[in-house]
């Protein structure tokens, strides 16, 4: 288990640490990808009730959000920042999946790629029209992604999977302490048995519901929301 | 070339493992290599006899088999490979699928791999059982309980019939639990997994805590 340090923004801006063990250096880094994710994904009174993503999006570049917040610029994931505010034309796109995290229940994911996407090669050669294959499969639960569809993938999560993926990453830690693992093989695969527990194990940060419950209900407020600003600003977009 | 290499397979397997390895004794030495169920022997019989391999893959075969037992990762993947130049069978296609799960923890080419490894065998319980495991780690319990549901099914064509049927039925239980919370049936596959397996302490264990919950 790899031993790291993560840090996220609280809500006053300021930085909150944290230490963890995690079974490869990947699913380490992606846990700081995964609150940024999250944090573009929650309304500020700085930009007027908007999500930093959505400010993003309507002024086509970061600067206003990186303005707004300055202190981002000095944070050690400042850079991660940059790599997933730098929204193109792309990120309309249906291949714009493979770049998202799938937060805290795909964590110890490896990159996933379209050319994994079996179900959308299915659909690709079932349907006349390439607007219908993808139409179909943004909606299908998908093995990628821990049976998340990749709309929800798509939209990304919010408040309650920050949260939760400080509590996993502290759970599998004390789940973890003082063991040692032959292979890379099997340190991911205790971690993924323990993230196969916790998932159900009602917790408190989502008022007693199960994680993965909280986290599906929250992707799909944030879906809905996404999509609504979207349509509201005649975005045309492969996920709505 | 080929007979170069062909000799120096012949004297390593002579040196290392002092068998003598001919044109007339390699199927029957492969078979007892494998010592396994009497479907996979069947299985490799039936294989060997369809493809007509040559001893050039009667040696690869038994290097593999010695690398495999061995868990020496650099040569199974090496016999793995030089062995792609034969039609593909079960035992190394599963014997890789393994290495990628246990190895380095590449859960979806392990997929791929038992996946093959249920072409070459269909109802094959020993593939069934570790997609069942595959999905459960994947979080997709819904194929997980119907991998090893088949696996139940199928449990006479795997090594140890009775521990897979019972490890399958404790991990059905599992799902019941986390997922349903289905207790009646938690019980029922609680039951029918110790019936197959008396002593197994963790079937033991979940059944007494259910039974406290109750």
């Amino acid at each position: 288990m790899r031993r790291g340090i993560a840090s996220g923004d609280g809500e006053s801006g300021t930085l909150q640490h944290f230490n963890f063990s995690f079974p490869t250096k990947e699913s380490a880094e992606k846990v700081g990808l995964i609150q940024i994710e999250c944090y573009l994904n929650i309304p500020a009174t700085e930009l007027n009730n908007r999500t930093p993503y959505e400010d993003v999006v309507r002024n086509k570049s970061a600067t206003n959000f990186f303005n707004t917040f300055p202190v981002i610029k000095e944070a050690p994931l400042f850079e991660y920042y940059q790599q997933i505010l730098s929204l193109s034309e792309k990120e309309f796109a249906y291949k714009s999946v493979y770049s998202k995290t799938g937060g805290v229940l795909n964590i110890f994911n490896l990159q996933i790629r379209e050319s994994m996407d079996s179900e959308l090669k299915t659909l690709f050669s079932r349907c006349e029209e390439e607007k219908e294959a993808i139409r179909l499969w943004k909606d299908r639960p998908s093995e990628l992604w821990s049976n998340l569809p990749p709309k929800l993938v798509w939209a990304g999560g919010g408040k309650i999977e920050r949260e939760l993926i400080l509590d996993f990453s502290q759970y599998l830690t004390r789940m973890v302490r003082r063991k040692e693992f032959d292979t890379r093989g099997d340190a991911l695969i205790t971690a993924i048995q323990h993230l196969r527990v916790w998932q159900f194990q009602p917790n408190e940060i989502c008022s007693g519901m199960a994680p993965i419950n909280a986290i599906i209900k929250e992707r799909e407020e944030i879906y809905k929301r996404k999509s609504a600003f979207f349509k509201e600003n005649h975005i045309e977009c492969d996920f709505v | 070339m080929a007979k170069k290499s062909l000799q120096r397979y012949l004297a390593k397997i002579g040196k290392e493992f002092d068998v003598v390895l001919t044109e007339e004794n390699y199927k029957e030495v492969i078979l007892e290599e494998v010592e396994s169920p009497p479907a996979l022997l069947d299985y490799l019989r039936d294989y060997m006899e369809k493809n007509e391999p040559t001893l050039e893959w009667g040696c690869l075969m038994f290097l593999f088999i010695k690398a495999d037992e061995e868990k020496y990762v650099p040569d199974i993947e090496m016999y793995y490979k030089l062995l792609a130049r034969y039609p593909p069978n079960w035992f190394t296609e599963v014997g890789m699928a393994e290495l990628q799960l246990r190895y380095y923890g590449n859960i979806f080419k392990a997929r791929d791999g038992f996946f093959k490894g249920l072409e070459l065998r269909p109802d094959n319980a020993h593939c069934h059982y570790n997609l069942g495991f595959i999905y459960h780690l994947l979080g997709v319990f819904n194929k997980s309980f119907e991998h090893y549901e088949k696996a139940v099914i199928n449990h006479q064509t795997a090594n140890k019939p009775k521990e897979l049927k019972a490890r399958s039925l404790y991990n059905l239980a599992v799902i019941k639990i986390s997922v349903e919370r289905d207790y009646e049936e938690v019980e029922r596959h609680l039951k029918e997994a110790l019936a197959a397996m008396p002593r197994y302490p963790e079937a033991k264990r979940a059944l007494k805590q259910l039974r406290r919950w109750k």
